[in-house]
């Protein structure tokens, strides 16, 4: 796919974004915030505490609204964007609802918000989970799953509704270092897969290399971007590199050494 | 940490100890020389259970009845009002403090009001069991429908779930195991508001039996009739616990 030909999947223009603190007096947690994603990009998103990497997430998946700027998602609103299911959200804890089995909480999507977006030729339940490799899990509880199991139910769930963006807001931040570098692999297939737009907040330097196209390094106080990296050159055709290559070692320490800096 | 009870030691301590303190009982205190329409001995309580079965079940029904009433009425008011509170924060500011003030008042002291207005008849008792079990399920339903995180109000808003749905599919089933939780309290006082209401004016049901029996000295029959309360006591709760287990089964 050529760059130019491609559509713009976010595009935010001197874009405020924060809330209101209980004196009513805005705080800005955004500050003038420039930045397009073409569609199908894997965009990793990483800074220090506070920086808004969540809050930006949350702004294009219109649960906080721009103080000032714009913010269009596939050339409309981030609300009309909601609304037409446009975007999925996966939290970093899964956010499974424990009283809902597997099965229940991945089609969680069809049962609220008017069954919005359901089709009969859209995935169905068993066939995520199955992809997922949640196969034989799907009359468990939550409880009854680990946690990584149950990030890739939310994940699941969040890919239902077939999402052109995907929020991920450090999905995998609270798993061990083995199940995370599976999932890694795992989400790089799947976004191969469907060929949708990925944000991803990450703490994990490695990680926001591993699984980028290009990485959104922000700083804090007002959170704002301070680089974009582009890390095309050090990924193959499909988009993986090794974690091993000297290229991308490199790439590491040059944003170890920025994020010191933010 | 304190060593645990394993089985079947936990079920076989607990029934000698009952049996040990009923075996007391039953040879201690004739004794010590205290009379029996002072305390009656377990066998004589039970000589009665065979006796005056009929006069027993008559007046237990009643007690039943209103207490399975008011458990309901009580609860099923207090979910009502805690949704309304958690939907409009501004009827909650308004309404939540004079609910917090009437509650201090004792059931004892609002008893013979409630009995003024309804008269002496079934509903005066139904409405004193469902006063008592009204509040112990308001307060723990607000916090069980407030309980949601703010990830899974967020998730609900990014799935464009309506006011409603975000209610039915995500407060009321977080609210439930809170709601269990008061229901089991409230299954003990609805016992408490009926027999309550029977002491005030009735002449039916183990209440009035209680007051009866006391000012007859007919303590055999007085103590029947406690433990005929305490059963029922029992057998709500462990109704409750059962429907519970069935509701939420996700949680074992």
């Amino acid at each position: 796919m050529r760059e130019d030909h491609r559509n713009i999947a976010i595009e935010a223009k001197a874009l405020n974004v924060g809330y209101r603190t209980p004196s009513g007096t805005p705080a800005v947690v955004l500050k003038n915030f420039d930045l397009t994603v073409p569609e199908g990009e894997f965009l990793t998103i990483i800074g220090p505490s506070g920086c808004g990497k969540s809050t930006f997430l949350r702004a294009v998946a219109d649960l906080l609204e721009p103080v000032s700027g714009s913010l269009s998602v596939f050339g409309g609103d981030a609300s009309e964007a909601r609304r037409r299911r446009d975007v999925a959200f996966v939290f970093q804890d899964s956010t499974l609802l424990p009283w809902r089995t597997v099965t229940e909480n991945v089609s969680l999507p069809h049962d609220v918000g008017g069954g919005l977006s359901r089709r009969d030729d859209g995935p169905s339940a068993e066939g995520l989970l199955d992809l997922m490799g949640l196969k034989g899990m799907e009359h468990r509880y939550p409880s009854q799953l680990s946690g990584g199991q149950r990030q890739r139910v939310a994940i699941a769930r969040a890919l239902i509704t077939e999402p052109r963006i995907l929020l991920m807001d450090e999905p995998f931040g609270a798993l061990d270092e083995i199940t995370r570098d599976r999932l890694n692999d795992e989400l790089l297939k799947l976004w191969r897969r469907t060929g949708s737009t990925i944000l991803f907040v990450t703490h994990s330097i490695m990680e926001a290399t591993y699984l980028g196209q290009r990485v959104m390094v922000l700083a804090a106080n007002p959170g704002r971007i301070h680089e974009v990296h582009d890390l095309r050159p050090l990924k193959s055709a499909d988009g993986t590199c090794s974690r091993e290559d000297p290229l991308v070692v490199a790439a590491m320490a040059e944003l170890r050494r920025e994020l010191a800096l933010c | 940490m304190r060593e645990q009870v394993h089985k079947p030691w936990n079920l076989i301590l607990p029934v000698a100890g009952a049996l040990s303190i009923i075996i007391a009982w039953q040879f201690l205190l004739p004794w010590a020389g205290v009379p029996s329409f002072i305390v009656p001995t377990p066998v004589e309580i039970g000589r009665i259970f065979a006796k005056e079965s009929a006069l027993l079940w008559t007046n237990f029904w009643p007690t039943v009845y209103e207490a399975v009433m008011g458990f309901l009425l009580g609860n099923a008011v207090a979910v009502l009002l805690a949704n309304i509170f958690v939907y409009n924060r501004y009827i909650q500011a308004a309404y939540f403090p004079v609910i917090l003030f009437l509650n201090t008042i004792p059931i004892l002291a609002l008893a013979p009001v409630i009995i003024l207005i309804f008269g002496l008849g079934v509903m005066p008792k139904i409405i004193i069991a469902a006063v008592i079990c009204f509040f112990p399920t308001l307060v723990n339903m607000i916090r069980g429908l407030e309980s949601v995180s703010s990830n899974e109000i967020e998730l609900f808003r990014v799935l464009s779930a309506s006011k409603l749905e975000t209610l039915w599919k995500l407060r009321l089933p977080r609210a439930l195991p809170f709601l269990f939780s008061s229901l089991r309290i409230s299954s003990a006082t609805a016992v408490i508001g009926a027999v309550v209401g029977e002491w005030i004016g009735s002449d039916k049901g183990l209440g009035a039996m209680i007051i009866q029996a006391t000012f007859n000295y007919q303590s055999g029959r007085l103590y029947a009739a406690i433990t005929l309360c305490s059963c029922l006591a029992i057998l709500l709760f462990l109704l409750v616990v059962a429907v519970e287990r069935l509701v939420l089964r996700y949680e074992r």
